[in-house]
């Protein structure tokens, strides 16, 4: 799943301008007090050789998540609270994650890319998490999920010194480049109600502080 | 140089001469495997297997059959000695003949493989070589390989994209992928030599081994490659088998060969033989499937439901005698008690294709009333009512 | 590129491919006239709303989407000629099963299994019986799949008729769950409403 949207990103490096937040038409904002149940984030860092092999990296990711997760809690203290964490693990949680991630390739493609929209949604986001989620409003007592899917890769220091000789030859290539999609999904209805994708080639998750800008940029215009 | 390494292999020489204390059946386990530390790169490649292996434990491709997984994962600790404890063993409803084995303990072997093997040395041939790699960790000397080879192609494919050869990278990083994933010669060597060792300790017959490779290159032959994932990792050759062969020799010596538990590995893979048979069909290579079904028969007797296997096959197929094949071996399948129930659906597809509406509608009739509610059941029941063309 | 096989990934490959070429702008249109033609030779009933899209290259297959790809899709299958497989977009000389016009529904179900399921995913038939399709003898099946190397199970439902020597064949396909209740009832009208044009 991953490659394919490295060239996608490729292809669209000019059409796309880093973090760009979308709401559904009927949503304007959260209700006072709403509870947000944070899914376990879907995150996989790899490292782009100076061959394009990209290589998954546990380390990274484990860092990656680490961070992920400690700035969302330090923002929802800030705010109040309103988010709570689920346990990983639990094979419903895990389904709905799966689809979330199918779902928001969906919406990537066919919200952020003019060529393939889609007339019928008529260019507001009309899509939902596609399955029951009222087991999962029970089990958390939220209103609201939040669902986070990052894929981000890094040029490793060979691929690096590639790119500089390519560019000699008049010939480029791309680096690493980060891919986020964050959903809130409202658990009465399914409906998606908010959407932001991260399509970029700056931006590093393995360290606290470009972390933290990550987060910032995933959640930029987040409702309150 | 290579084509001569080969010719010494086959020599019986070669393989052996790599690892000289095989040659006296001294090969000493190495203690069990601490878990590494995460900031090196063995840390890292075991974390991401364990999330692998999170991800594989909840899997909808896991075969799910529990007497199965204890006897799989048993033939896997009799091999494996104190390391059985740091192995978790997954079975996986997949066509394709392969198995492998992660620096974390997870083993993954494919339904396509216990299809495949003759008998319980054949598989303990497979799971014995794998844990060859694990036993010499060749997964981290090939993850810390892969490195320079990709930084290797980039300037391969830049060559070939300026000057307008392709796409760039395109061609080069293809055999760069494949090797990213193929041990290296030595590594093959060394864990076929283990695997040898392995299966003559636990009692196995060490030629079995010889004998996956023989048919697997019998099955492959032609355009299909016999659902052999293990091909792009494994290079199977003529020269292999002979010199595995020839180790085997070796290693028995004057004293007995050792077992093969035929009887015993089909008892045990007999609840999920059909869905693997459906599996393999719905791949739709009936040339290679036909080898397969065949050499099956050869080995394991040819019982209703490989019968059944070879019919559907020819059917497939469809050349000109494939009809009249299907039904004799359908006729043969008749005499046993171990046929399922499609035979009959299939015989009256064939004889109804072939005009015979009278007994195309026994043999349909037959088929509903030994599975009344298939999912096809209403189909085929149409073709019974007296309108039906 | 077929969507019924192949992951998000390789569609949007094929799809970026097809945006690079001139004159292949806004590959997806709404599907508007309550009665429409499907590639000059099916004609159906627009029941809901629906996107179209003509896969580049083909020579006998169009798609149909609410949600987009990869979430769900209603491929027509315009007549595959005998000898053909049913994905158009395969190399020329991929080794794939072909549609002969002497098949049964059940060598159908056979290609469409091999289609959807055929490089190692799973595939479970639920039903397969006789239906009308476009006033002739026809029939319907549904099925439950997972593609290899995707953990999210699918359903779908297909409906067909061999005629002509050739085959028309429609099938709905979306993720289980809330996708596939919503758009199968809609994509069966779809389907029920089909006519054959004369050629």
């Amino acid at each position: 799943m991953f490659r394919p949207f490295l060239v996608l990103f490729a292809m669209l490096v000019s059409a796309s301008a880093g973090a760009q937040a979308v709401r559904a038409p009927e949503f304007s904002h959260l209700p006072e007090g709403a509870r947000i149940v944070l899914m376990p984030p879907d995150v996989e860092l790899f490292s782009l050789g100076a061959g394009g092999v990209s290589e998954p990296m546990a380390q990274w990711t484990e860092q990656a998540r680490g961070h992920l997760l400690d700035s969302l809690r330090r923002r929802e203290a800030e705010s109040g609270g309103r988010l709570h964490e689920i346990d990983h693990g639990d094979a419903d949680t895990d389904a709905l994650n799966t689809l979330h991630g199918s779902v928001a390739n969906a919406i990537a493609l066919h919200h952020y890319y003019p060529p393939y929209s889609l007339p019928t949604k008529d260019k507001t986001l009309r899509w939902h998490i596609g399955a029951d989620t009222a087991a999962l409003r029970e089990r958390s007592g939220a209103d609201y999920a939040l669902f986070i899917f990052i894929r981000d890769s890094y040029a490793t220091g060979e691929r690096k010194a590639t790119m500089f000789l390519a560019a000699l030859f008049g010939v480029g290539l791309q680096g690493g480049a980060q891919i986020g999609y964050a959903s809130l999904v409202d658990l009465n209805t399914g409906d998606i109600v908010w959407f932001n994708r991260l399509l970029r080639m700056t931006g590093d998750l393995r360290e606290a502080t470009a972390a933290e800008e990550s987060v910032t940029a995933l959640l930029d215009k987040f409702p309150r | 140089m290579k084509r001569r390494d080969l010719i010494c292999g086959c020599c019986g020489g070669g393989l052996l001469a790599l690892l000289p204390s095989l040659a006296s059946g001294e090969f000493a386990l190495p203690p069990r495997f601490e878990r590494p530390d995460i900031a090196g790169d063995e840390g890292g490649l075991w974390a991401l297997m364990d999330r692998e292996e999170d991800r594989l434990r909840r899997s909808r491709f896991l075969l799910g059959n529990a007497a199965l997984q204890t006897y799989v994962s048993d033939v896997a600790c009799r091999l494996a000695g104190d390391h059985c404890p740091d192995m978790r063993v997954y079975l996986l409803r997949t066509p394709f003949f392969n198995a492998s084995m992660a620096p974390n303990g997870m083993m993954q072997v494919w339904s396509g493989l216990l299809l495949r093997a003759a008998n319980e040395a054949q598989l303990a041939a497979v799971l014995a070589h794998e844990i060859g790699h694990y036993l010499k960790r060749h997964s981290l000397e090939r993850l810390r390989d892969a490195r320079s080879k990709s930084a290797f192609a980039q300037f391969a494919g830049m060559a070939l994209g300026v000057a307008g050869a392709g796409g760039i990278g395109q061609i080069a990083q293809l055999g760069v992928l494949a090797s990213l994933f193929a041990f290296s010669r030595d590594n093959e060597r060394e864990a076929d030599a283990i695997g040898l060792e392995l299966m003559h300790r636990a009692g196995y017959d060490p030629m079995e081994a010889s004998r996956v490779w023989a048919q697997l290159i019998a099955e492959k032959d032609g355009e299909d490659n016999g659902g052999a994932v293990l091909f792009a990792t494994h290079p199977a050759s003529t020269e292999r088998r002979d010199t595995l062969a020839a180790a085997a020799r070796a290693l028995t010596g004057d004293g007995p060969a050792g077992a093969t538990h035929a009887a015993r590995y089909q008892a045990q893979i007999a609840p999920v033989r059909l869905s693997m048979v459906q599996d393999e069909l719905r791949r739709r290579v009936p040339d290679s499937s036909l080898r397969l079904f065949d050499r099956l028969m050869a080995s394991q007797g040819r019982d209703g439901l490989l019968l059944y296997a070879r019919a559907e096959a020819l059917k497939a197929r469809a050349g000109a005698d494939d009809g009249g094949l299907a039904l004799a071996a359908l006729d043969e399948a008749d005499a046993r008690t171990d046929t399922p129930p499609e035979a009959a659906r299939l015989r009256g597809q064939l004889l109804r294709a072939r005009g015979d509406a009278d007994g195309a509608r026994t043999a349909f009739g037959r088929y509903l009333e030994l599975k009344p509610s298939a999912p096809d059941a209403p189909m085929i029941r149409s073709y019974l009512e007296p309108s039906a063309p | 590129m077929n969507p019924l096989r192949t992951s998000a990934g390789r569609l949007t490959c094929a799809l970026l491919c097809c945006a690079l070429l001139a004159g292949c702008a806004a590959p997806f249109t709404r599907v508007e006239q309550a009665r429409t033609t499907v590639r000059e030779r099916m004609e159906v009933d627009a029941v809901g709303d629906w996107n179209r899209y003509t896969p580049p290259g083909s020579r006998h297959r169009e798609i149909w989407t609410r949600h987009g790809m990869p979430l769900d899709v209603l491929v027509f299958f315009t007549g595959v000629a005998d000898g053909d497989p049913l994905n158009d977009a395969a190399a020329r000389n991929d080794k794939l099963p072909r549609f002969r016009a002497s098949m049964t529904p059940e060598d159908v179900v056979a290609l469409t299994e091999n289609l959807i399921a055929g490089n190692g995913g799973h595939f479970e038939l639920q039903t397969l019986e006789p239906h009308t399709v476009a006033g002739r003898p026809g029939f319907g099946f549904d099925f439950h799949y997972t593609q290899r190397g995707e953990e999210i199970e699918r359903a779908g439902s297909a409906r067909g008729v061999v005629a002509d020597e050739r085959l028309w064949l429609m099938i709905y396909a979306a993720p289980r769950g809330r996708y596939v209740d919503e758009g199968r009832p809609d994509a069966l009208r779809v389907m029920d409403s089909l006519q054959l044009r004369a050629r």
